[in-house]
């Protein structure tokens, strides 16, 4: 038997037999039952737009059969969970973000979306490990990005060998199956103790990650190692894996350290961490500093240049034609054949911005302008951009800064 | 005090050639600000590139033959170094590099002595603050910088015995004298690992040659477009003023929160 709908011809002649006028029979050869074979021909779109009903999470849903439900569906739509509710998880896996100034980074929701990769493979849950006073709309943020459990750690950020503790002892008690880091300076650190305080698996700096197999470079990256079965710990690299995208997740469990944990009697405080300090501007390695002005071949005034530099608290830098006549020392160079800046902000003056200086520049978010050109390429990637001279610019901005410099002290 | 300093004899990531792993250099630099009577260990057979790591500054060179760690490759390295740390019970640090370039790359070595012996471990050292005390036996404390990114540096103090892992990137190499690398003491040691010793971290996994793999578009991609705020001819104060106001919402300038902490 296929399941194709056979016609019945003489059920449809009964179908449009209709009493006329003057007790004659009349046939109505038009439709009279939607899409249920009247015409000659079948016009399967219109028929599947008709059966076509607004489904749950906004995707269409097709229901065949004689009767059209559209309507009951469509409401059970409406009322339809907007939060994906994980409760009898077959499996867990945990991921450790860094939360930086309490915060979840890209690099962090990156992570918890390769648990969720891992999680929905195996109908399991997603737990992130989390600081004690992590804030409330981070909680929220972390719904968002697919988590569906929550584990506490002990306050005591200053040691790392406690941290590692706590990590693995939620490791442990939790039973998850993997547990997942950024490669990151804390997170590969901390990964790291893990491992070896655990006797776990370890795999880190992956590059490639799916459920079938992670690849890690090796051999001084001329080789890589593809390992079919996933280790216990693993640390990804940044921008590998895409951040979990989908509905948010309802956070269905919170763990909290006992007490006893909590207090924490300070065991073995052989390594403390102090407070950081910022590196000083004027010396900091090019590709380590966090703000760089750079001056190119449209700045006259060096002195001025250098003076504006120190009030800013930037790091000084420069293009090649600047550091080529010798008004720069060649570390200062910015580019493909002089430093790849990691900074945030990148204060570019009388710079146009050749493809060579733009590679040294490709990950800096912010970018500032100044030129005389409208039509530079410096000024077309600056999110600020000053069309202006910059022996102008130079000493307003120089009187600006050591004005607001002595507020901010007195 | 005596300094230990791990070397793993790496290639050139380039020509794949033996070449010294800069962080290894790195932590030559580190072990001779904290001492001058060093040694430096390395597991496996012994090479002529062991000269050129003791022309920067290394007398003596272990070579710790450990054939169980040759036949099954790393995870054993780290109970090699421990073992020899154990018999060599007047070395309290081990400087070590970020990660090795030429084997498994895991980075695990450091933390794995530091495991073994139950000394404390830092990653990322970029340079020594202060031995407070040279005759180490009392609880000496240690200071060291560590290197995090945008040029921030934590200090970090450390008691006891530890194996402080150089950065790989930031960090001084010591001036090369050849001479030195000549006249190193180059010894092979016998060591007896236990076979059940040091946890080999399990994943093997097939070996085949490096691939680029796709990253995710960053984003600072759609910053590429540029967010296109622009003043044309505006005056300098005002222009001056636009600047000085994008920096402040970056948390940058003169008054902004990375210039506060720093001393000028
Ligand atoms: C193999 C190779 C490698 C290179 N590597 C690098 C590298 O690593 N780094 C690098 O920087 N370059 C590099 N270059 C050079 C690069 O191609 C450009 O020549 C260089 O970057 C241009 O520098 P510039 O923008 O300072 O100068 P210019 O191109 O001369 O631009 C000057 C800009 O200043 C503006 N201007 C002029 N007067 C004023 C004023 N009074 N006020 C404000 N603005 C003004 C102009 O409108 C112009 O946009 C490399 C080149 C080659 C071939």
């Amino acid at each position: 038997m296929t399941g194709r709908i056979r016609r019945s011809p003489f059920a449809e002649r009964a179908a449009r037999r209709q009493p006329g006028q003057a007790g004659r029979l009349r046939y109505v050869m038009g439709g009279i039952s939607n899409h249920v074979m009247d015409g000659r021909r079948r016009d399967p779109r219109a028929e599947r737009a008709y059966h076509t009903v607004p489904g749950g999470a906004g995707r269409r849903r097709i229901v065949w059969g004689s009767a059209r439900a559209g309507a009951a569906v469509a409401v059970a739509a409406e009322v339809a969970p907007r939060m994906i509710r994980v409760e009898n998880p077959a499996m867990l896996v945990l991921a450790a973000p860094d939360f930086e100034d309490m915060r979840l980074s890209r690099f962090d929701r990156q992570i918890i979306g390769a648990a969720r990769l891992v999680a929905d493979g195996g109908k399991g849950a997603v737990g992130i490990l989390c600081p004690a006073d992590l804030p409330e709309e981070q909680q929220a943020a972390l719904a968002q990005a697919g988590a569906d459990r929550l584990f506490f750690l002990p306050p005591g950020q200053d040691n790392p060998d406690r941290q590692a503790r706590a990590v693995l002892h939620w490791f442990q008690q939790s039973g998850a199956a993997h547990i997942l880091f950024p490669e990151s300076p804390e997170g590969a650190d901390r990964a790291r103790r893990v491992t070896v305080a655990g006797g776990c698996s370890f795999m880190g700096a992956i590059q490639a990650f799916s459920l079938r197999a992670v690849i890690a470079p090796c051999h001084a990256m001329r080789r890589e190692r593809v390992v079919q079965v996933l280790p216990q710990v693993m640390t990804l690299e940044e921008d590998r894996v895409a951040a979990y995208a989908g509905l948010a997740h309802e956070i269905m469990g919170m763990d909290y350290p006992a007490d006893s944990e909590r207090k924490g009697p300070e065991q073995t405080g052989r390594v403390r961490f102090g407070d950081a300090v910022a590196g000083d501007p004027a010396s900091l390695p090019l590709g380590e500093a966090p703000f760089v002005v750079s001056a190119g071949n449209g700045v006259h005034d060096f002195t001025q240049f250098a003076a504006m530099v120190r009030v800013l608290g930037g790091t000084p830098g420069a293009s090649r034609v600047v550091c080529d006549a010798g008004h720069m020392p060649r570390q200062t160079q910015v580019g493909a054949s002089g430093t790849v800046l990691d900074a945030a902000c990148y204060l570019a003056v009388g710079i146009s911005g050749a493809p060579q200086h733009l590679q040294g520049i490709g990950r800096v978010e912010n970018i500032i302008a100044v030129n005389t050109d409208l039509h530079a390429a410096m000024v077309a990637r600056a999110s600020l951009a000053i069309i202006a001279d910059a022996q102008d610019v130079m000493p307003a901005v120089l009187r600006l800064a050591q004005q607001e410099g002595e507020q901010s002290c007195g | 005090m005596r300094v230990a300093v791990a070397l793993s004899c790496g290639v050139d990531a380039l020509s794949g050639r033996a070449a010294p792993v800069l962080s290894e250099l790195h932590a030559i630099g580190l072990a001779r600000q904290l001492s001058a009577d060093l040694v430096g260990v390395h597991v496996g057979a012994a090479m002529p590139l062991l000269r050129d790591y003791a022309a920067y500054g290394l007398n003596r060179i272990d070579v710790l033959m450990d054939n169980a760690a040759e036949e099954r490759g790393a995870g054993l390295v780290g109970a090699a170094l421990a073992a020899w740390l154990r018999a060599n019970t007047d070395i309290r640090i081990l400087v070590t590099g970020h990660r090795a370039c030429g084997g498994l790359d895991s980075g695990l070595v450091p933390f794995e002595v530091a495991h073994a012996l139950d000394w404390a471990v830092v990653s990322d050292v970029a340079e020594v603050v202060g031995a407070s005390d040279t005759e180490e036996k009392s609880s000496g404390a240690l200071q060291v910088l560590q290197a995090r990114p945008r040029g921030v540096r934590r200090p970090v103090f450390i008691e006891g015995a530890c194996v402080l892992a150089a950065h790989d990137r930031t960090g001084n190499v010591p001036v090369r004298v050849h001479a030195i690398g000549r006249a190193a003491h180059i010894e092979n040691v016998h060591l007896t690992t236990t076979s059940d010793e040091g946890q080999d971290n399990g994943v093997q996994g097939d070996i085949r040659p490096w691939r680029a793999r796709p990253r995710l578009m960053s984003g600072t991609s759609d910053a590429t477009k540029g967010s296109g705020n622009v003043l044309v001819a505006p005056s300098a104060d005002e222009a001056a003023r636009a600047i000085m106001n994008h920096l402040r919402q970056l948390g940058l300038g003169p008054s902004g929160a990375a210039s506060r902490n720093v001393t000028q």
